[in-house]
């Protein structure tokens, strides 16, 4: 029997700007060419802004990515402007014509929808045009369907975390959009998701949070990202200070890479103030024989310079607050994570949204390395408090130092919660679930035909 | 230059000039000669000398002119100061439909026996335009006469016009400006103590015109005012004005003048005028000093004219209605006809297949907004009533016809629901877009919905129809409509009497209160329900009138329909079962929404006000002896709460057809 089609379809390639979401979906994708039943597609976004060549030939808007590979696709969408809001491009031809095309050449069994930013929630509709019977996935990364904050849902007054949308308190957050023109959003979004048969949610956290805002609990399945293996370190000497710390993610205010300077550099002064007090007296309970152990992390990461004035600012200020503490190693490429997360004991995730099913969390503990993360959505459902893990109070810079100073101060604790780590979900298993998970809703949708 | 062209346009002498003015010789046989002028394309002044004496009135009769008798009507004013055996007449003949300008005359044949040989122009001939010819013949004659003349001119040329044609009326104004008798200019200075002063002038329709000024005399206590069109007519305006305060004028001439100085007043010429430029303005006061202004040009878009003359609200005191009786309310109700007249259907586009036989058609008039549609069609789409009824979008903003098509075009594909795209020739307003839509609605039943609704769930539509059909002395039948975070925004609606401004107003019941409120869950009668989404039969539509356009701007014209309906046994109905989104408040800027709601509740109350006691007493058991016949009857508190309270308790004893 020949094998069948599923297209997924992803808002960026991951050889065209990492990401979580991109590098995930382009996993599964290579994972799924292994299967026997079903031939991935992959269809990522290409072209500027965030890939410097656009479309190279004039009326060509999806075109094959890789000339060795005849199952990946880039769309190009750079001539059309995305609605931010709504999230639709508003020149519809761009479905019922240019998607169609795409959709009636491919002729796919499943679609599997990764992302629709910069596409569009139509395109969820026309796949409902073009192919009356395929069953549609639509796997959920992060809030952006509730939430015009980036999907963060972080209010832009003092970036406290949200807890439930509405469209007051989204008109709050952004007062030049009024609470009716929220609620169309919602009702827009929600129309063209009505098409969709199965949603995935890498979190419990945040399937609870789209069961709240109105997806019908039997239409959304808890699976978290699958991973595939890594090359893992073995032996480490059990006696070295455990006072490593490192953070890999975007530096924006959302990752909360800031809390953690502060919380560093806290660190620090007090540091300064115990020389000052006590001469550097080593007989301080808790102090190891070799002195007490001083924190020292590596941040890793990017795109500061993409962030607000103010922010880039606070970044500087905090870094050199945080003296020789801190060294800043900026850019990484997904190849090089092995070897980076070997130089590092713990990984402190410490984002002031709720994040989903954060990868680097899955990436810590596939390299053994215990996490710091703030107490809160995804990280707190994914990181167990004293198991495999430190939990600290949400943007507060204080309570990460304590947790920090604990953390490397306590002998013997990096050793417990390292036991701790459990089996990341392995790829293989992942694209099982995927795989049962189409065969049944091919299965429905061929009863729902037939009957 | 098209005649609609020169409407607005500043008329100056290079202008009359310019105006084909055909002078030609006219003898009869015994070479006694007159002379004519053409003044339009069917109109030709003629002055005779002595021919004329006999006849007097009109004269009937026929131009030979290139083999074709043309009919004409010859009206005659014999000069008064020329010696009666002279016996010289102006003739004006007006002949049944335009002459080519190169027609040739051969004869003219004028009532019994009187028959006029036509030459051509000589060249050189002294008569060479009309300039001169009224300069020479007519402009040095005694004011008495040339008055006369103007009056004749005027009213023969203009009292058989429903409007005025251009040609014609540059034709009097030059004539006028030639004979009219002037008045010193008004001067505004602190030692000057009469003065006029006319700012706006807004055309209401071809003869209505209003205007807002101000006027001061501190040596007289009585003034009369006439309007002069730039045609020539003089309407007297008498003393009958709105007068309103100007402090700013107090504090420039130093001295109160112990009366309000401000001028508001909506007149008819009863002649029409269509020169944009001309008005001229006089105040004679009981002395016999007189001075004259010249006015500004009139603003002639009837959609800004209708908000300049509604913004003069704020010069009537709360309560008070003598402006609005005497002023706004023709002067708005003949704006808002002529703003409605005219307005037709220019073209209907049919996106996707058209359902074979609709039974309910749904009307959504689109104003200044068109991407509503995207939003109402991504909820349609899920209800599998929309598959097979007529959808109407109505486009009340012409100037978005072709991007409303475009869009309208690339959704249909998207969401393959049918529906139909009506385009106006022109801004009709509310009433009369929806009026539009029902006149090509295929539907036995009509929904009219503004473009803000989005339902709540699918089923909403059949749910209404089933109960319409269901209920015999239906009329309007409304659903409960929520605001965008689920409370109410309309759960029927009831009149109350407010004290203050002494008229009834209109409200929603459990506005603003749970959607879940039981009381507000209740299917039953109201006393009117609201246009933004009312279900209606067709026929009865169109019988009762449909939406009046005499209200301003989408206000009043529901509870207006609904109580029509009632005059003829039927009544309005709420179904909170059918559950729809309002999310209102977005499409139309609010500025003045203040004056249109002040006056649409004050016609509304002057249209309704001596039957909406009884309806209230009927379906609003809540209102305490029904209400006020008189204004010294207290009948309710205007405040919100205390109402909202009564309906919450009272509700609950009210017999109810049905509970949700």
């Amino acid at each position: 029997m020949a094998k069948r089609k599923v297209l997924y379809v992803v808002h960026n390639h991951p050889k065209t700007r990492p990401g979580g979401a991109e590098a995930y979906a382009y996993e599964t994708y290579l994972a799924m060419r292994e299967s026997a039943a079903y031939e991935p597609v992959f269809l990522a976004k290409g072209g500027p802004p965030l890939e410097t060549l656009g479309r190279i030939h004039s009326g060509t808007f999806f075109a094959s990515a890789d000339q060795h590979d005849p199952n990946q696709y880039f769309v190009y969408t750079d001539e059309y402007t995305f609605d931010w809001l709504y999230g639709t491009i508003p020149f519809k031809q761009f479905y019922t014509k240019h998607v169609r095309a795409f959709l009636e050449a491919l002729q796919p069994d499943v679609v599997h929808f990764q992302h629709t930013l910069f596409l569009g929630y139509d395109f969820i509709r026309e796949v409902r045009n073009t192919l009356p019977n395929v069953p549609i996935i639509y796997t959920l990364h992060e809030f952006l369907p509730i939430c015009h904050r980036q999907g963060q849902m972080v209010r832009t007054i003092r970036n406290e975390t949200c807890d439930e949308e509405s469209p007051r308190r989204c008109h709050e957050c952004f007062p030049e959009v009024s609470p009716q023109t929220f609620y169309m959003r919602k009702r827009f979004v929600q129309s063209h998701f009505e098409l969709v048969d199965m949603f995935i949610a890498p979190s419990q956290f945040l399937l609870e949070r789209y069961v709240d805002w109105g997806i019908p609990r039997e239409r959304i399945r808890f699976e978290d990202y699958g991973r595939l293996p890594v090359a893992t370190t073995s032996a480490q000497s059990s006696d070295l200070a455990r006072d490593r710390l490192g953070f890999f993610g975007q530096f924006n205010p959302f990752k909360g890479a800031d809390v953690l300077l502060e919380a560093m550099a806290l660190l620090e002064q007090s540091d300064q103030q115990r020389l000052l007090t006590d001469g550097g007296n080593p007989q301080v309970p808790g102090a190891s024989s070799v002195g007490r152990p001083r924190p020292h992390l590596r941040l890793h990461g990017a795109n500061l310079d993409l962030q607000p004035g103010s922010f880039q600012t606070r970044f500087h200020e905090l870094l050199e607050a945080a003296g020789g503490a801190v060294t800043l190693v900026g850019q990484y490429g997904h190849a090089e994570l092995a070897s980076l997360m070997r130089q590092v004991d713990w990984v402190v995730v410490p984002s002031i949204w709720w994040e989903n099913s954060p990868l680097v969390i899955q990436e810590a503990f596939m390299h053994g390395k215990p996490v710091i993360c703030s107490d809160i959505g995804g990280m707190a459902e994914k990181v167990r408090d004293g198991v495999d893990g430190l939990h600290f109070r949400v943007g507060d810079p204080a309570d990460l130092a304590d947790t920090i100073a604990r953390a490397v101060g306590t002998p013997g604790l990096w050793e417990t919660l390292r036991s701790g780590i459990e089996e990341v979900h392995p790829m293989r298993d992942h694209v099982g679930v995927l795989h049962e998970l189409y065969d049944e809703l091919l299965a429905t949708r061929a009863h729902g035909a037939s009957a | 230059m098209t005649a609609g062209d020169l409407r607005g346009a500043v008329l100056d002498e290079a202008q009359v000039d310019r105006v084909p003015l055909d002078t030609r010789t006219l003898s009869r046989d015994d070479d006694q000669a007159c002379w004519l002028t053409s003044l339009a394309p069917d109109t030709v002044l003629c002055l005779t000398t002595s021919v004329m004496k006999r006849p007097r009135g009109v004269l009937r009769g026929s131009l030979l002119a290139d083999g074709e008798a043309v009919p004409v009507r010859a009206h005659l004013l014999h000069l008064a100061d020329e010696p009666a055996a002279e016996g010289a007449a102006l003739m004006l003949l007006r002949f049944t439909k335009p002459l080519p300008t190169d027609v040739e005359w051969t004869s003219l044949t004028l009532g019994v026996g009187l028959n006029l040989k036509v030459e051509p122009a000589e060249s050189g001939s002294k008569f060479s335009d009309l300039r001169t010819f009224m300069r020479e013949s007519l402009t040095a004659r005694e004011p008495s006469t040339r008055n006369a003349i103007l009056e004749f001119l005027t009213q023969t040329c203009l009292a058989d016009q429903a409007t005025a044609q251009i040609e014609l009326s540059i034709g009097l104004h030059a004539i006028r400006e030639a004979l009219r008798e002037r008045r010193s200019p008004s001067t505004i200075a602190k030692d000057v103590p009469q003065a006029l002063y006319i700012e706006t002038i807004v055309r209401v329709d071809a003869t209505g015109f209003y205007i807002r000024g101000w006027a001061r005399d501190t040596t007289s206590s009585s003034t009369r005012f006439t309007a002069i069109s730039p045609e020539g007519a003089r309407i007297d305006l008498g003393d009958r004005f709105h007068r309103y305060p100007r402090p700013d004028l107090d504090e420039f001439y130093g001295t109160p003048a112990g009366e309000d100085l401000g001028l508001l007043a909506f007149f008819d010429a009863s002649l029409p005028s269509a020169l944009a430029n001309g008005w001229v303005f006089e105040a004679v006061n009981a002395e016999g000093s007189a001075i004259e202004f010249e006015g500004p040009p009139v603003g002639e878009d009837a959609r800004i004219g209708r908000d300049v003359i509604l913004a003069d609200l704020y010069h009537e005191r709360p309560g008070a209605h003598g402006f609005t009786e005497a002023h706004l309310h023709p002067a708005l109700s003949r704006i808002q006809a002529r703003y409605g007249l005219g307005g037709r259907v220019d073209r209907v586009v049919q996106f996707g297949t058209p359902p074979p036989a609709p039974d309910i058609s749904v009307i959504v008039p689109l104003y200044g907004r068109i991407d509503f549609v995207e939003q109402q069609l991504a909820q349609f789409v899920h209800d599998a009533a929309f598959r097979t009824i007529d959808l109407i979008y109505v486009l009340d903003s012409p100037e978005l016809a072709d991007e409303l098509v475009e869009f309208a075009g690339a959704l249909e594909p998207l969401y393959r629901l049918p529906f139909r795209v009506v385009l106006l020739d022109r801004n009709s307003g509310f009433a009369l877009a929806n009026n539009m839509g029902a006149s090509v609605a295929k539907g036995r039943l009509l929904v009219l919905m503004n473009s803000d609704i989005l339902p709540g769930k699918p089923g909403w539509l059949r749910t209404m129809q089933e109960y319409y059909d269901a209920t015999p002395d239906v009329g309007a039948l409304g659903p409960k409509l929520l605001y965008e975070d689920g409370s109410v925004q309309h759960a029927g609606l009831f009149f109350y009497y407010d004290r203050a401004a002494r008229e009834w107003n209109n409200d929603h019941y459990f506005k603003g209160m749970h959607g879940s409120l039981p009381a507000a869950n209740i299917a039953r009668k109201v006393p009117a329900v609201t246009a933004a989404c009312m279900m209606i039969d067709a026929k009865l539509y169109a019988s009762a009138g449909g939406l009046q356009g005499s209200y301003v701007q989408g206000d009043f014209e529901d509870s207006d329909l609904c109580l029509r309906l009632f005059q003829q046994g039927y009544r309005s109905w709420y179904l909170p079962r059918a559950e729809l989104y309002h999310l209102e408040g977005q499409s139309y800027p609010s500025s003045m929404r203040k004056w249109t709601g002040r006056f649409n509740r004050w016609l509304h109350t002057h249209l309704w006000g001596s039957l909406i006691p009884a309806v209230m007493a009927e379906l609003d058991p809540a209102a305490p002896g029904a209400a006020p016949t008189t204004e010294s009857v207290s009948i309710r508190s205007s405040s919100m709460v205390p109402l909202a309270k009564a309906r919450m308790s009272k509700a609950f004893q009210h017999p109810s057809k049905e509970v949700d």
